[in-house]
C-alpha cells in the first residue's frame, strides 16, 4: 500500500489544496491498488450515508405510526360489554321517570355557517314540532335551528360542521341535560332556511 | 431558505447520535432559535452551517447523560426493516450488507462516528473540526481512519 493512499479520503472528499489533487489524480492514473482502494472508500461511504438515511426515516415514521396495542381488541369487547350492563340498569331505573308527561325534549341545531343562506345573526328558526330524537314518543319535541355564528365568534366554526345538542327541559322550564354532539356528515340533512 | 436547506441534514444528524424523532425535532427547532438571534445580534454570517451544527451537537450532548445508552450505540438497534419490501433474494444480501455495516459502525470510536455522520450531514473537515472541538489535521485523520474501518469490514 503506497502512502498516497493516506490522503485518498480527503482527496475523495475534495479537501485537498489544487496540487496537491492534481498530484493524487496523476498518481491515481498509474496505481491500480490506489484507484481500486478510492472506489472502496466510495462505497463505503455512500453506503453509510444510505445506512443513516434508512435508520432516520426508520425513527421518524415509527414516531408517525401509532404503536399497535394487542389488547385494544379486548378492551373494545370489555367496553362493549359493560356498557350494555349499565344501560340495562338505567334503564330500570329510568323506566318509571320517563312517565312523567311534563318532561319536554327538545333537539337544538346549531347549523353551520354557509354562505348562501340568509340567516341574520341572532336569528333562531323553529323547524318542526316533532323530531326524530325524541327519547319517546309521548314527549313533544321542539326543533330550533341557531346559526353557529349567532353563538360562536366568526370562524371559529369552520363550514361543514355542525352541532346538535338535545336539551332536556324540566317542568320548570330549567333546562335540566345538555349533550352536544358535532356533526360532520349530517349537517345538510335538513334545509336550514 | 437556510432553514429548509439545512433543517433536513441536521434532523439526520441529531437522529443518528442517538434522539429520539421527538428529540431531534427540538433540538432543531432550538438550534434555529438560536441561530436566529445569533444572526440578529450581529453575530457572524460566515459558516453558518458549522455554527448550527455546533449549537445542536452541544444541545444533544446535554441530553447524552439521560440517553447514554442509545447515545452510544444509536446505529445498532432495528436493522431488520430496510429491506421489507425488497425481492427475497436481494432482501437477503441486503439485509447481510446492512448487518456487516451495523457490525462494522459499533466498532467505530465516538469520535469516528461524529466525524463520518457530520461528514455525511455535507460539512466540510474545516466545519467539522469547528463542531468537535478538534483540529482539522485530526478530523483528516478520523475520517480516514474511519472510512478505512468500514471500507475493510464491509467490503462494500
Amino acid at each position: 500500500m503506497c502512502e498516497a493512499s493516506e490522503i485518498l479520503m480527503a482527496w475523495l472528499d475534495g479537501e485537498l489544496e489544487e496540487s496537491g489533487a492534481a498530484e493524487m489524480e496523476q498518481h491515481l492514473r498509474e496505481c491500480a491498488p490506489c484507484r481500486e482502494q478510492a472506489g472502496a472508500y466510495r462505497r463505503a461511504a455512500e453506503a453509510f450515508g444510505a445506512y443513516c438515511d434508512a435508520y432516520c426515516e426508520r425513527s421518524l415514521s415509527a414516531k408517525a405510526r401509532p404503536q399497535v396495542r394487542p389488547w385494544l381488541p379486548i378492551a373494545k369487547w370489555v367496553a362493549g360489554i359493560a356498557a350494555a350492563v349499565v344501560a340495562f340498569f338505567l334503564l330500570l331505573l329510568g323506566a318509571p321517570m320517563s312517565q312523567s308527561p311534563a318532561r319536554t325534549a327538545a333537539a337544538v341545531e346549531v347549523a353551520a355557517p354557509a354562505g348562501t343562506q340568509g340567516l341574520q345573526r341572532g336569528a333562531g328558526t323553529i323547524l318542526a314540532g316533532e323530531s326524530t330524537t325524541s327519547p319517546s314518543p309521548e314527549e313533544a319535541a321542539v326543533e330550533i335551528t341557531i346559526p353557529a355564528d349567532a353563538i360562536f365568534p366568526p370562524g371559529a366554526v369552520p363550514p361543514g360542521v355542525a352541532f346538535s345538542a338535545d336539551v332536556m327541559i324540566a317542568p320548570d322550564g330549567s333546562a335540566q341535560e345538555i349533550r352536544l354532539r358535532p356533526q360532520l356528515a349530517e349537517f345538510q340533512r335538513r334545509p336550514t332556511q | 431558505m437556510l432553514f429548509r436547506e439545512l433543517r433536513q441534514p441536521l434532523l439526520r444528524y441529531l437522529i443518528c447520535l442517538g434522539l429520539t424523532a421527538d428529540e431531534a425535532q427540538d433540538t432543531v427547532q432550538e438550534s434555529f432559535l438560536r441561530l436566529h438571534k445569533h444572526l440578529v445580534s450581529g453575530g457572524s454570517q460566515e459558516n453558518i452551517r458549522g455554527w448550527l451544527f455546533r449549537v445542536a451537537h452541544n444541545q444533544a450532548r446535554n441530553r447524552q447523560d439521560r440517553y447514554d445508552r442509545r447515545f452510544a450505540a444509536p446505529l445498532d438497534d432495528r436493522c431488520d426493516w430496510m429491506v421489507d419490501e425488497a425481492t427475497p433474494e436481494r432482501a437477503v444480501l441486503e439485509k447481510e450488507k446492512f448487518n456487516q455495516l451495523r457490525r462494522a459502525i459499533r466498532l467505530l470510536t465516538e469520535c469516528e462516528r461524529e466525524c463520518l455522520l457530520l461528514r455525511a450531514g455535507g460539512l466540510r473537515y474545516r466545519e467539522i473540526a469547528e463542531v468537535l472541538n478538534i483540529s482539522i489535521s485530526t478530523v483528516g485523520d478520523t475520517v480516514d481512519r474511519a472510512i478505512r474501518k468500514l471500507a475493510e469490514r464491509c467490503n462494500v
